[in-house]
């Protein structure tokens, strides 16, 4: 039956097999092509990977750097800038939207015409006009982040019922009063869940910028051991971004319900 | 009477939305210290004058005066409880009632610069509001530290109260406060706004002049309206405008305005008192096919009678 509940064992079991198949499927495909091909690197077997693991962990001797390192800490430290930059950024000017009908009227008709093209269309713009340094990766996370993240807390702001403004002015809020004590209070859930939404496309523009020019950085090591068919090194890689991801994600997610335990998802208003 | 104790006076009030004719030739004037319910017809523009009053609207013709200045927008001296989104979902019971106390009192600057003093000044804040649900029937340490969604609707509704009552508003003004409420519920609720009167008496014979609240209701419960209120005040399209020489309605106005019998808190309101009030303002304002002069039901102030028509 359609939403019938299930038990908590069956949820997770029903969880852990689908990941359990997923890598008996691909132990048996790594196993059969090995068959024909002992050194191939595009399925690597278990053996395979742990020796690749091994390798991006210890210091390489032509690079003298230990590649997970240093493409952690060039591709985070850019994510960190960008991300934040864009976050600042269109909180400030998606509240200013959601609170003054001039600052929309001016804005949100160019935002929301910017929000269409696809940014990773636009890297290549970017780095013509900006080069490739520091600023061109925080302008491709910042293009596609910060138009759909400054509308969403625009919406956001106007969700908050034009009642609980007004009894704010009767309770003798200033102006500064009803922005910092009344709106932003009630709109930070959801400006949390609309960030941590936006860690997965961020990831997507810069990794793609890192793709495209970098000479460090996860993008530009996938793309040098993908072109030499080295899933080996490939594979980790992915792991460590999914696994950046999800932790970024969760972190949000304990953010919200921690610093807003009032906040009901599915219930509007009180 | 003399004009110092009028608190809220309109005068030849109209309200038109676009083209739409809502109020017409509104003149009322309500006591300091004054319990006035609101009735009429669903739609009739109830709220709307509420709202002149509170000042979220303007009038498009006409003066409202509270204290005897020209409404300008919102002020902390009247205060408002809505039906819905009656309270701050982000804030805690005893916070909701004490934010007015902080918004009021302190300014950003001060609560960022000097740390020390606003946390001395916030106990206080805090402890009047728990002794003000307190009084209001929720001094439980529990509920003050829940939060809105967590409560039920009455219970809401009286913390609105409170959030309104710790400002010592001169106006209170409560838009159909109870009309989301169980007959329960909403009967301890009406006790708690008797409650009020007696506050109000208690502050006059103290002399403390600041603590008399006037409060304007909008109900559509004829029998609360008569139950909680001093004076009735029935707005309604219902009258003669034809043979006042309109051809279409030119919006609702005052059709009954008359005092009503103050009941004491736990004094058990006697149904039958109040059935022939009630069949009055029915005929007078909620009767569609009962067109009759607007100030037949007027008697309880000369000075609520429209003087100059068709102002706008
Ligand atoms: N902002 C507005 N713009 C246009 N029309 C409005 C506006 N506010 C109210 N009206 C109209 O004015 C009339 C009176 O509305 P109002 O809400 O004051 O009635 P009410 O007596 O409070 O009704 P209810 O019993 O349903 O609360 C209604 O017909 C309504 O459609
Ligand atoms: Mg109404």
């Amino acid at each position: 039956m359609i939403r019938a509940p299930i038990s908590d064992r069956q949820r997770i079991a029903l969880g852990v097999a689908a990941v359990a198949a997923i890598l008996v499927a691909y132990t048996v495909v790594a196993h059969v092509r090995h068959l024909d091909n002992a050194a191939d690197r595009i399925v690597p077997t278990w053996t395979q990977l742990w020796a690749g693991i091994v390798r991006i962990t210890t210091l390489d001797p032509d690079d003298h750097v230990r590649y997970i390192v240093a493409d952690s800490s060039a591709t985070g430290l850019r994510f960190l800038l960008g991300f934040g930059i864009s976050v600042i950024a269109s909180f400030v000017i998606g509240v200013a939207m959601g609170c003054f009908r001039r600052v929309r009227a001016l804005l949100l008709p160019a935002l929301s015409a910017l929000a269409r093209i696809p940014p990773t269309a636009v890297t290549a713009v970017i780095m013509a006009m900006v080069g490739t340094g520091m600023t061109f990766f925080q302008f491709a996370i910042a293009f596609g982040v910060f138009p759909i993240l400054a509308e969403s807390i625009c919406l956001a702001v106007d969700d908050v019922p034009d009642e609980l403004i007004q009894k704010s002015y009767t309770l003798g809020a200033s102006q500064g009063e009803v922005i910092g004590n009344v709106i932003v209070p009630q709109i930070l859930p959801k400006v949390l869940d609309a960030i941590r939404l936006q860690i997965g496309p961020a990831l997507v523009y810069l990794i793609s910028a890192e793709l495209l020019a970098a000479d460090m950085g996860f993008g530009y090591r996938i793309r040098r051991f993908g072109r030499l068919a080295q899933m080996d090194i490939v594979f980790p890689y992915l792991a460590a971004l999914a696994v950046f991801g999800l932790v970024v994600t969760a972190a949000f997610a304990w953010i919200r319900v921690k610093r807003c335990p009032w906040y009901q998802p599915t219930k509007e208003g009180a | 009477m003399t004009e110092r104790s009028i608190m809220v006076s309109m005068q030849h009030v109209h309200k038109r939305f676009g083209p739409k004719h809502v109020l017409f030739d509104v003149n009322l004037r309500f006591e300091r210290g004054g319990f006035v319910s609101l009735v009429g017809p669903s739609g009739c523009g109830k709220s709307t004058l509420l709202y002149m009053i509170l000042g979220t609207l303007k009038p498009t013709a006409g003066v409202v005066l509270v204290g005897g200045a020209l409404v300008q927008g919102l002020s902390r001296n009247r205060g408002i409880v809505y039906q819905h989104y009656s309270l701050f979902p982000h804030l805690t019971v005893l916070e909701n009632v004490a934010f007015g106390r902080m918004l009021d009192a302190t300014s950003i600057p001060f609560r960022v610069l000097r740390p020390f003093a606003w946390r001395a000044l916030r106990k206080r804040h805090l402890d009047e509001a728990r002794d003000l649900l307190t009084h209001v029937g929720l001094g439980d340490p529990q509920t003050l530290q829940c939060y809105p969604h967590q409560l039920s609707g009455g219970m809401r509704q009286r913390v609105a109260i409170a959030q309104a009552m710790i400002m010592k508003p001169s106006v209170l003004l409560l838009d159909e406060p109870f009309g989301a409420l169980d007959q329960a519920t909403r009967e301890s609720l009406q006790r708690m706004i008797l409650q009020l009167h007696a506050d109000n008496e208690r502050a006059r014979a103290e002399g403390r002049q600041d603590d008399i609240v006037t409060v304007v209701l909008v109900t559509h419960e004829i029998d609360e309206a008569i139950l909680l209120a001093d004076k009735v005040v029935g707005v309604s399209q219902y009258w003669n405008w034809r043979e006042q020489g309109y051809d279409r309605c030119p919006g609702a106005t005052v059709v009954y305005s008359k005092p009503a019998p103050i009941f004491k808190p736990d004094h058990e309101a006697q149904h039958s008192a109040f059935v022939e009030q009630r069949q009055e303002i029915i005929r007078a304002a909620m009767d569609e096919t009962v067109l009759q002069p607007p100030e037949m039901y007027r008697t309880f102030w000369k000075g609520d009678a429209p003087t100059a028509r068709g102002a706008a």
